[in-house]
């Protein structure tokens, strides 16, 4: 990881906090003085986010922080248009992650620069490299940075560089795979049954098999076995794991999920 | 156009028809498995009752015939039922095809004994078909259960039609079917049809067995997870705890790096876990040594995920985590500022740190190092005579000024590590020191022209906390120091 000193005068450079306010899914802090960068940390886990949040307010950063990734709509994002965004990938405890925020970015703020903010851990890291291939990070910086460098990072991100952690690199690939950005997520169904068959498998919080999918899209068995046999087929060369089954699908379409959903839309309004 | 009801009824039908393999059912269970092999095994039987009674005939063109016939049918019944790539077949030609190889099977074991109607004899099919069904329905998420499956039979149109049918055989004398004939006729339907259905009670109840199972080994692993949290974890935060309420640990740095060796030993017995449930990677174990190279502050150079895709045996995990267990902890103790690990492929080495940059790298030279600088038992390295072949190779190298390679002061860890594994090889030149262990075995030669590569030494590395498989409320003991690789301020860089 290359992270020039910060300038002088830039937000590592800047003063304590003074104020702090709280909301149901937010906590948002204001430096006390300067053009203060908006920063969003996006983590559930609030003594993270907090020691983050405290790190970055002593740095001259506006910052807020939200527990629940769902608050961060497309729309809400278009509004705020944050400077930065640092979101961890991981939410155990709700229906939406990480990549639910980071698409939620691309699509209604591409002006922020967003960063995966993570443990660098082994089970997220097929979610990050999703990520990182789909989407235009601008980082990848994992929570062990100590405190320094990880302003130096983020001061590094804000004048337009991408940094990534080297304990990121261990789960990311050297460079990002055209074959899986974003668009192309729109090749993996080739009709609105592909589409209606992603949805079910991205939405079932439960493996679905053959009997809940046929009662969700109401179609036969043999159509379902149709489908599960061409999407297998599509993701040949994608996905990093060998895809035949229903169960192989659906451990893609959870991984996958907000991407597939967003490539599925079209489809499903015809 | 049917209506909805008979069209859903019409589907599942054909689905249960065609077997389990169309929809791509594969074996998750020990219990689905020898399903499978129980219904084959009842299939041969049927095939053989019926091969034997056909040579036997004295016809012999028809009999080969007939053989030829039942051999199809049979195979056709199991192949369908159970290869993946029936998938590619379209579905009415699968269930066609197995509804006509099941009526050829049964209709060629009566031409074998000369009684075409007495389905009892015939009951493995039965067995085999239910067990099959079972198989199938598990795949579409209905399972199926035998008692319900023959009371829904009882009152069926199907019963019905087999009632009316055989009295009407012998009513209207159609087929000449005599009273007895028509009785044994029925009795060996139904026989078939208790039978399919005991088998599938039999699945259904080995399906409950093991979910009850699973519900028992969860509950387990929880009351593990829960005396894992208490015994480990809150057993390595307490000290910290009490020494700062004591006094002992005064000023933040001596509680940053108390935390910073809670942190580590968590994150070793994490390794540790992970080794119990599936392969190490080489990501595994660089990423815990590479979070101590930046808790430490210092600056890592790690490979990237394609280079660290490399499945780790026990051995290669031992004898890995064992270098970097005494690399990393040395070069930070010695105060470098910048710790290299890198991987290679083959045998093509990597130089020590330049201090021009991280792209830099000074090739085969760098593995030399001054003559003789290691002492007899490092001659042999990565590239050297007597080893087994690697296929790759891990390079953990420092800027922390380097050393007399000569002078290792016997019995600490870098001298242990270099006499226990003589594959390892170390390099200290210019202010950097670089470690090389080769790792990864190649695949067998799949030709027997190549002569047998003479072995490394065998005697297996001694099992290192973050490898060990352990329970979760036995984790793997904590990691011993080596007494060279202490980060402990007054222990200095002697190696």
């Amino acid at each position: 990881m290359t992270t020039p000193d910060p300038p002088a005068g830039s937000p590592a450079h800047a003063t304590s906090p003074t104020a702090t306010s709280t909301s149901t899914t937010s906590t948002s802090t204001t430096a006390a003085r300067g053009p203060a960068p908006t920063t969003f940390i996006v983590d559930d886990r609030r003594f993270i986010a907090e020691a983050y949040r405290d790190l970055l307010v002593q740095a001259g950063h506006h910052v807020e922080v939200y527990s629940d990734p769902s608050a961060l709509t497309a729309e809400v994002l278009a509004e705020r248009q944050p400077d930065l965004a640092l979101v961890d990938l991981s939410f155990p405890d709700h229906a939406h992650n990480g990549l639910d925020v980071l698409l939620a970015l691309h699509v209604g703020s591409p002006g922020t620069r967003a960063v995966v903010l993570s443990q660098a851990d082994a089970p997220f890291q097929e979610l990050l490299r999703v990520a990182w291939d789909a989407l235009p990070l601008a980082g990848a910086i994992s929570k062990d940075l100590l405190p320094a460098k990880f302003l130096r990072a983020v001061a590094d991100i804000l004048a337009g560089g991408v940094v990534v952690d080297p304990l990121m690199r261990l789960y990311l690939p050297e460079q990002r795979r055209r074959h899986r950005a974003l668009d192309s997520y729109g090749h993996l169904m080739q009709h609105a049954g592909h589409a209606r068959l992603w949805e079910a498998l991205a939405t079932s919080e439960q493996e679905p098999d053959y009997a809940v999918l046929r009662r969700r899209l109401g179609t036969s068995h043999n159509t379902i076995k149709n489908y599960r046999q061409t999407l297998a087929m599509l993701l040949e060369g994608f996905w990093d794991h060998q895809v035949a089954s229903l169960s192989d699908l659906y451990g893609f379409a959870r991984t996958t999920r907000p991407l597939l959903l967003h490539a599925a839309r079209p489809h499903l309004r015809t | 156009m049917l209506p909805p009801v008979l069209s859903e009824k019409l589907d599942l039908a054909i689905a249960v028809a065609v077997g389990p393999a169309y929809w791509g059912w594969a074996p998750r269970t020990a219990l689905d498995g020898a399903a499978a092999v129980t219904s084959t095994t009842l299939v041969l039987v049927v095939l053989t009752s019926t091969v034997r009674g056909l040579v036997s005939q004295d016809d012999g063109t028809g009999a080969i015939a007939l053989t030829a016939a039942a051999v199809l049918a049979a195979a056709i019944w199991l192949a369908a039922g159970l290869h993946d790539d029936v998938v590619r077949l379209p579905l009415p030609a699968v269930a066609v095809g197995r509804i006509l190889a099941v009526t050829a099977l049964v209709g060629l074991w009566g031409a074998a004994h000369g009684n075409r109607l007495n389905l009892l004899q015939v009951w493995p099919l039965g067995a085999a078909i239910g067990l099959d069904a079972a198989l199938t329905m598990r795949t579409l998420g209905q399972p199926l259960h035998g008692r319900a499956l023959l009371a829904r039979f009882a009152t069926s149109a199907t019963h019905l039609g087999v009632v009316v049918g055989l009295l009407a055989l012998v009513l209207l004398d159609l087929g000449r079917v005599d009273p007895d004939t028509a009785l044994r006729l029925y009795l060996g339907v139904l026989a078939n049809i208790v039978l399919a259905a005991v088998a599938i009670s039999l699945v259904a109840r080995g399906a409950a067995a093991e979910r009850h199972l699973r519900r028992t080994w969860e509950a387990d692993q929880a009351q593990r997870m829960a005396n894992w949290i208490h015994d480990d974890m809150c057993g390595l935060l307490i000290p910290v705890r009490t020494a700062i309420r004591a006094g002992n640990l005064t000023g933040p740095e001596e509680i940053l790096d108390r935390l910073d060796a809670v942190d580590f030993e968590l994150r070793e017995l994490q390794v540790a876990h992970t080794a119990t449930h599936r392969t190490l990677q080489l990501a595994d174990l660089l990423q815990l040594w590479g979070r101590r190279v930046q808790g430490a502050g210092r600056l890592l150079e790690a490979p990237t995920w394609e280079q660290c895709q490399i499945p780790l045996d026990r051995a290669d995990a031992d004898r890995l985590g064992r270098v970097l267990g005494v690399a990393v902890p040395n070069a930070l103790a010695a105060g470098a500022t910048r710790v290299r690990i890198t991987v290679d492929e083959g045998t093509g080495p990597t130089g020590p740190i330049d201090p021009t940059g991280p792209a830099d790298r000074t090739g085969p030279a760098a593995l030399t190092g001054p003559a003789g600088s290691n002492g007899p038992a490092r001659q042999t390295g990565p590239t050297g005579t007597g080893e087994a072949p690697a296929t790759h190779l891990l390079h953990v190298s420092d800027d922390a000024g380097g050393f007399d390679a000569t002078t290792l002061p016997p019995g600490r860890g870098l001298d242990r590590l270099l006499r226990d594994h003589p594959e390892v090889r170390l390099t200290s030149t210019n202010g950097r020191t670089l470690l090389t262990v080769p790792f990864g075995t190649p695949p067998a030669p799949t030709t027997r022209t190549a002569p047998a590569t003479p072995t490394a030494p065998t005697t297996p590395a001694p099992p290192t906390a973050s490898t060990n498989p352990t329970t979760p409320n036995t984790p793997a003991a904590p990691p011993q120091p080596d007494p060279s690789a202490t980060l402990d301020p007054t222990t200095r860089p002697t190696r």
